[in-house]
């Protein structure tokens, strides 16, 4: 893989369109979450509704089977399936995120990056609207952030956030040129929801619980849901997540800043 | 100094989903078919040229070494068959397609035109289209404010534009869409072909915007079939054919060595 000094610098200036073009990928990101839910009554509040369903259905089935109190087990799995919906949403649609803006791509050139920040963006909104859950979980039950773990938490949402938009820029690159990629992800992602502990202690475990931290997945969850619920996510998971984040982001611009100038060509 | 120069760049599109040929090849099948795809291929008449390289890997070649310069003041019209590469050339200088040879410079700030409904959503409302679009154009929110005054005055929409756009006509989509598109003005416009449509009036006064738009860019470029209107706009030709640039001189010559049928047959 040759890979010149030009390449390199339009790839990072490329990316560096984000900052200056934060107007537009706003726009693009509010305007996907009003297309889907135009003329409908509630708008974008369906996606509270949607996930308050999901996760009381899967709360009493849960509770039930396990046989754990719910006032545990409920902010628990509400914070874990708000946070998987974020990290989920962000690297699948990151997949098809080039291929979703071939209108735009084809007419007039704008930085690609700008429709990663779309994608990512539109995600942290959706989060914003799922959030509203997990706050009238959370005073329900009377399970809060402690005073440490509240200043944790926007480090975690943070670093999560940047760790998953490296993949989504480069499962996006690797979408456009093979096609069968998203279905791959998709599948990948399936089995990575029931290998994560969100549905689940990871304590149910027993003694194989370290099995869990093979799957940064279970990292990328304890930054951020372990502050709301008053814990402090253990060290391991910030050096997994922050190592992931630098080794991932280097390996994201060398790949962008060789393939950025085809990925027209591929769409 | 507005300029756009291009030295010998081609531009080549690999084809991947015709990867059957490589999966026949593996049945051993690959010479009939090898054979057959160069009968075909050396049959068309119109598109840029196609080859296998030696990996399989199946390549259109849509820009041929294509030089040329264009100075501030030029308006270049640009000729040739379907498929002689005039929408990729277009797509080439406006920065889409970077080419994958040979060098292209161009300053000034190119604004592109391809197809006027661009970037439109049928749910959104015409304001709210006018907003992308701006956007879309890096305009900025005080250039966005000036083009929706000039589009609410132009197209006399007036409340429509608080309405969802699936609700126009298509004439009232035509006024919308042209008076959107020719609301900024741009430095280097690159057109591809030329709209007309809507009512009698409005097509006087479509005429009368669009020479508007078109004298005051420092540098026009526009791809179309009709040498009637490249006559109108243009002062310099390019005849392009299966990607190559057969001529690039005074808009009068171009047009007489394509009405000649040049750049027809390969």
């Amino acid at each position: 893989m040759v890979l010149t000094r030009e390449q390199i610098s339009s790839g990072i200036n490329d990316l560096s369109g984000i900052v200056t073009h934060w107007r537009l990928w706003h726009l693009l990101a509010w305007r996907d979450i009003k297309q889907r839910y135009r003329r409908s009554t509630l708008g974008p509040l369906w996606l509270t509704i949607s996930m308050a369903v999901n996760m009381v259905v899967i709360g009493v089935l849960f509770t039930t089977l396990f046989n754990s109190p719910y006032e545990k087990f409920l902010p628990f799995l509400s914070a874990g399936l708000i946070f998987w919906g974020l990290i989920l949403g962000i690297i699948n649609e990151g997949a098809g995120t080039f291929l979703g803006a071939t209108n735009f791509i084809q007419q007039v050139r704008r930085p690609l990056s700008i429709y990663i920040a779309q994608t990512v963006w539109r995600n942290i909104i959706i989060l914003g609207h799922n959030f509203i859950i997990y706050i009238i979980v959370a005073i329900i039950f009377g399970v809060f952030p402690s005073v440490i773990s509240i200043w944790l938490w926007p480090a975690g949402m943070l670093l999560v956030i940047l760790c998953s938009s490296w993949i989504a820029l480069v499962v996006a690159v690797i979408s456009v040129r093979y096609r069968d990629f998203p279905m791959i992800l998709t599948n990948i992602f399936t089995a990575l929801f029931w290998l994560t502990p969100i549905m689940y202690y990871p304590s149910l475990f027993g003694n194989k619980q370290y099995l869990l931290y093979f799957n940064p997945f279970t990292h990328f969850l304890a930054l951020v849901r372990d502050p709301l619920l008053g814990q402090i996510p253990p060290l391991m998971s910030w050096i997994v997540v922050g190592g992931l984040t630098v080794v991932g982001w280097t390996f994201a611009i060398v790949l962008f800043s060789r393939f950025r100038s085809r990925i027209v060509y591929w769409l | 100094m507005l300029s756009i120069s291009a030295d010998k760049i081609n531009v080549e599109f690999p084809i991947y989903d015709s990867y059957m040929r490589s999966l026949r090849h593996q049945f051993g099948l690959g010479k009939v078919a090898r054979s057959l795809n160069k009968m075909l291929y050396k049959a068309h008449s119109v598109g840029g040229n196609i080859s296998t390289e030696s990996s399989g890997r199946t390549k259109i070649t849509a820009l041929n070494g294509v030089s040329f310069e264009v100075k501030e003041g030029d308006r270049v019209g640009i000729l040739g068959h379907n498929g002689s590469g005039k929408t990729t050339l277009l797509r080439t200088i406006a920065g889409i397609y970077e080419p994958t040879d040979g060098l292209l410079s161009v300053k000034g700030r190119i604004t592109p035109l391809f197809d006027i409904q661009f970037g439109m959503e049928s749910d959104a409302t015409g304001l709210e289209n006018i907003e992308l679009r701006g956007r879309m154009l890096d305009l900025s929110p005080e250039q966005i404010e000036e083009a929706i005054e000039e589009v609410i005055e132009f197209t006399e929409l007036g409340n429509y534009l608080h309405m969802p756009i699936r609700t126009y006509s298509t004439g009232m989509m035509v006024r919308l869409a042209f008076g959107v598109s020719t609301a900024i003005k741009p430095e280097i416009l690159v057109l591809d072909e030329m709209i007309g449509a809507g009512d009698e009036a409005f097509f006087e006064r479509a005429q009368e915007r669009l020479s508007l738009f078109i004298e005051n860019t420092g540098i026009l470029i526009i791809a179309s079939h009709s040498t009637a209107m490249l006559r109108q706009w243009c002062n310099k030709g390019m005849l392009l054919q299966h990607g190559n640039l057969l001529a690039y001189g005074p808009i009068e010559e171009v047009i007489g060595r394509y009405e000649n049928g040049e750049g027809t047959m390969g």
